[in-house]
């Protein structure tokens, strides 16, 4: 006989399958005739599945519903939309990517721990699933289009400004950017606009405290877009680039935004922009520190 | 097939290869309670497919792949896992040595036996199945789903495996032969 053999069989003699055994074999053999499959998963996971493809197909619902249709004025180089839609370009965001992938994953798993019939698995697949993707929508956020000011208006009232007390104090558009000014109770905003090749869409947003704002640097287009604040005394604007000088005569004391073509592109740290008031005194109102490139 | 005739199968099928399931099934689990619950549903699965086998060599790989699969399936368990950690906890706390089993590992039989419940389980399914249940390697190789140049590796490795443990422990054994 083999060794190994011989060895099991010597060490383990006095183990013996017994007659008990055979009889307990036999209980199994009846209760397995007799048991139900259990339903619990599988019950389970159909609803919560139903409930996952449900809630996508509100969330691509929900994309529809918003996307309206595009209009195009009379320049093609800058068509015009208005309304919001989803964006999804969060997506690209890393954290955003291992949610994706770890919810390809899991639905690989899922259907793996299916063909195996290990309901349990699948239902925790498909719960993780929904706690992945319904923190990943909540995350995709709107992209909004603005074709005028009361748009511009409505879109700055989505954010913490209540609607009746914020004050639009002029658009301009300049180009493929659109900028919108405002106030209310001491706080200032900038809400700049760019052109996504669909229509003028929210890009960036400045928020400013007490009497103060900053000066926005378009620098593609060499652009300057200066902010004056409510009840100024400015008679006249003294742009210094350090190889130019541009004067800008102001014609009202409103809030207003006021635009200044520059020559070429400038360094901002040589960029100063003088106020000349009505007795004729100049004060810097914006230096280096005070002007947002974008 | 009626049931009795099924039953008679069964009782006949226990009779001739229970014993030795139950030996295979403890080199795996190392528990004599599991490894009966093991080789009790091994033949639970063969009363369920009876009707498909005809030759009794088919009934013995068949019994031996369901009961392997029962134990593989078993040391992946979180249950078998959960027991690990206990007894690790439980050697942790005592810092004693088993001296039932001390006296058991004196003989030569023993010594062999434990160095096999020591291999990694891919070369104890070669080896049991090989010098245990006295499959032929081309068996093993359909009853593991492995090319059979890739059983006759891990046979060779484990014998190696078995005579270096056995050689650590002072005892000479497991020439490639």
């Amino acid at each position: 006989m083999d060794q190994i053999r011989n060895a099991i069989n010597q060490i383990y003699k006095e183990s013996k399958f017994s007659h008990k055994s055979h009889m307990k074999t036999f209980r199994k053999i009846n209760q397995s005739t007799k048991r139900r499959k259990p339903l619990t998963p599988i019950i389970l996971t159909v609803v919560v599945s139903g409930c996952l493809l449900i809630g996508l197909y509100m969330m691509l619902l929900q994309n529809d519903i918003h996307s309206t249709t595009s209009t195009l004025v009379d320049s093609n180089l800058y068509p015009e939309k208005t309304g919001k839609v989803k964006d999804y370009s969060v997506l690209t965001r890393p954290w955003m990517g291992v949610g994706l992938v770890s919810s390809a994953f899991l639905f690989i798993f899922a259907i793996l721990a299916f063909m195996k019939k290990w309901f349990w698995r699948v239902l925790l697949c498909i719960v993780i699933i929904i706690a992945i993707l319904g923190n990943m929508s909540e995350r995709i956020g709107y992209r909004v289009y603005v074709q005028n000011e009361a748009e511009i208006r409505n879109t700055v009232e989505l954010g913490p400004f209540h609607p009746d007390t914020v004050k639009m104090n002029g658009t301009i558009t300049i180009q493929q950017y659109r900028i919108g000014y405002f106030s209310e109770n001491g706080f200032q905003g900038i809400a700049i606009f760019k052109h996504d090749g669909k229509g003028y869409a929210l890009d960036q947003y400045i928020q400013s405290e007490l009497d103060t704002m900053v000066a926005i640097y378009l620098k593609d287009i060499h652009y300057i877009v200066i902010p004056l604040l409510n009840n100024h005394n400015i008679e006249k604007l003294i742009i210094d680039t350090g190889a130019e000088r541009i004067e800008k005569t102001v014609d009202s004391n409103n809030a207003q935004l006021i635009s200044v073509p520059l020559k070429s592109e400038i360094a901002t740290s040589q960029l100063l922009i003088h106020a000349l008031d009505h007795e004729g005194n100049t004060s810097i109102l914006y230096n280096d520190s005070r002007i947002f490139t974008y | 097939m009626l049931k009795e005739q099924k039953d008679a199968h069964l009782t006949r099928a226990m009779a001739m290869f229970g014993d030795y399931l139950l030996r295979v099934c403890f080199t795996y689990v190392q528990d004599w309670t599991v490894a009966e619950d093991l080789v009790q549903d091994t033949f639970v699965k063969y009363y369920e497919k009876m009707e498909q086998f005809r030759e009794e060599s088919s009934v013995k790989t068949y019994l031996y792949r369901i009961a392997i699969n029962n134990c593989h399936s078993y040391l992946s368990s979180w249950r078998y896992k959960k027991i690990q950690v206990i007894d690790y906890w439980n050697k942790l706390k005592s810092h004693s040595n088993n001296p039932e089993r001390e006296v058991v590992l004196g003989e030569t039989d023993a010594l062999l036996v434990a160095s096999i419940e020591k291999l990694p389980t891919k070369y104890k399914d070669v080896l049991l199945l090989f010098h245990f249940a006295e499959f032929s390697l081309k068996d093993i190789a359909v009853l593991l789903k492995l090319p059979e140049n890739t059983v006759k590796t891990r046979l060779r490795r484990a014998r190696q495996m078995v005579g270096i443990t056995l050689l650590e422990e002072g005892f000479e054994y497991g020439s490639d032969s």
